[in-house]
This record gives structure tokens, C-alpha cells and sequence, in this order.
């Protein structure tokens, strides 16, 4: 069964850094929505998610993003994306998210955007 | 070549069919984009079922959903899904376009993220109820077979 890797480490006092590997889909968007709630919770808004390694999205895993960006905004950070594939990126530019989210090659030209 | 099978009307049964359609495709070497369009098509419509199509009414062994595949093309550059479940009538495609997208993100108890990106990926789609059966087509045509 495909599951989703989650990893997270500060980047800086008010950065996190999320490493995400395999598939977010609907048997896993709740794992990493669950997981930015708790980044959130340390009053930490923003967030860096490395996604080199995620094979596969669907909308449940879009729409994580969605949700916590808003979020993140509010508590006066963001969300940027590193170095989608190029199938999750199709996914996020038909959905027209390549729009609101800033994507980034890598994480310190991420980092730079805080 | 093609696929036919049925599976829970479950969450469970939703991964089983993931499963057995990554099988089928990586023994056909259908192209990875095709062959990502067709599992997300799955996933989305899957999903909607379990999770709409059985709201009102527990799901029990006998609520299948039945999954019938096509590849054509040598390599296969074409395909159509096809998706039959006896849950309440529920036509996807009904729901207008979605223009604004956070809107849409906030609005996921209807499934509106999940359709939106699929009335994008594919390049026909179509809805009957015909025998108290919900079916979903979906038809994808690789841009690059080279892929």
C-alpha cells in the first residue's frame, strides 16, 4: 500500500521544514494535515515542503495545502513548495495553485521568501 | 488491453483497487502520464463515491464499485476508465466549473477539487444512470508517448 514519509525540522526560529516522500493522496492527507496543525500549534507559520520525493498527489492532497495556507497567512507566514515533480506538478498548475503558491528549486531560494 | 474488476465500496477497497491498477498498467508499460491520469481519475471518483455516494447508507460487502479499463495503442497512448456503483444518483459532472479555486479548496464536501481537476485532465468525460447503476467514463489521450 503507497504511504506518505513525513519529515520536519526548524529551519529557523520561525521555519519549518517539511520533507514529504511517496503518496498524498486520500489514505494520507490526513497524516501531513495533521502534522502542519502541529507545526502551527508551536505558533510557527511558516513552512517549507520539500517535495522532490512525492510521487503522486490527488485533490485530498492539494487541498491540504489549500487549507493550511490560509492558515499560515493568517498567522503572518506562508507555505512555499520546493522542486514539485512533474506530475505533481500538472496537478497543481490545472488547479491553477501554481499561482498562489510560490515553488521554489530548492529550500534556501524557499527560505529566502520569509 | 483491458481490466475489469469490482471492489468494496470502502476505503479499503479503494486501495485494493489502486493496487491491482498500478499491477495491470506496469504489465501493459503504459506511459507514466497516462498511466498517472488514470490512477488519479480513480482515486477522485472512487472517493466521491465512498465517501457521497454511501453518505445516508452504511456501506455493506454486497456495494461494490466496478472498474472496467481500456489502453489502446501499441504502446498504449489512449485510454478510458469506466466506473459503475449503485449508490444514490450522484452526477459529477453536474456541478458547474469551478473558476475560483480557494473557493473550491473550502467547498470539498462536495468533491468540487477533485472534479474540477479531472474535467482538466481528460479529454472526454460522461455520466448515465441506467439500471439504478451511477457510470462514470473518462476517456485520457497521452500528449507524449515518449514519456
Amino acid at each position: 500500500m503507497p504511504e506518505l514519509n513525513i519529515q520536519t525540522k526548524p529551519l529557523r526560529d520561525d521555519a519549518y521544514l517539511f520533507t514529504l516522500e511517496g503518496f498524498l493522496d486520500a489514505h494520507t492527507f490526513e497524516q501531513l494535515d495533521e502534522t502542519i496543525q502541529s507545526i502551527f500549534e508551536k505558533n510557527v507559520f511558516n513552512i517549507v515542503a520539500d517535495m522532490t520525493g512525492v510521487e503522486y498527489i490527488s485533490s485530498a492532497g492539494a487541498g491540504v495545502f489549500i487549507g493550511s495556507l490560509s492558515v499560515a497567512q493568517e498567522g503572518g507566514g506562508n507555505i512555499v513548495l520546493v522542486n514539485p515533480t512533474e506530475n505533481v506538478r500538472e496537478v497543481f498548475d490545472l488547479l491553477g495553485l501554481s499561482q498562489i503558491f510560490m515553488i521554489e528549486p530548492d529550500i534556501d531560494a524557499a527560505l529566502a521568501k520569509f | 488491453m483491458n481490466i475489469r474488476f469490482s471492489v468494496p465500496a470502502t476505503q479499503e477497497g479503494i486501495t485494493q483497487g489502486a493496487d491491482q491498477i498500478t499491477s495491470f498498467l506496469e504489465a501493459a508499460h503504459a506511459p507514466v502520464q497516462l498511466s498517472y491520469h488514470l490512477g488519479l481519475a480513480y482515486e477522485e471518483l472512487a472517493t466521491n463515491i465512498v465517501k457521497y455516494g454511501y453518505e445516508y447508507k452504511q456501506a455493506t460487502e454486497q456495494d461494490v464499485i466496478l472498474i472496467s479499463i481500456e489502453l489502446s495503442g501499441t504502446p498504449p497512448d489512449a485510454s478510458q476508465i469506466r466506473i459503475e456503483d449503485h449508490s444514490h444518483p450522484y452526477n459529477p459532472f453536474e456541478q458547474p466549473p469551478q473558476s475560483d479555486i480557494e473557493s473550491a479548496a473550502e467547498d470539498r464536501a462536495i468533491g468540487g477539487l477533485g472534479i474540477h481537476l479531472l474535467r482538466k485532465l481528460a479529454s472526454h468525460v460522461s455520466y448515465e444512470r441506467h439500471d439504478d447503476k451511477n457510470i462514470t467514463i473518462l476517456a485520457f489521450k497521452d500528449q507524449d508517448p515518449a514519456l
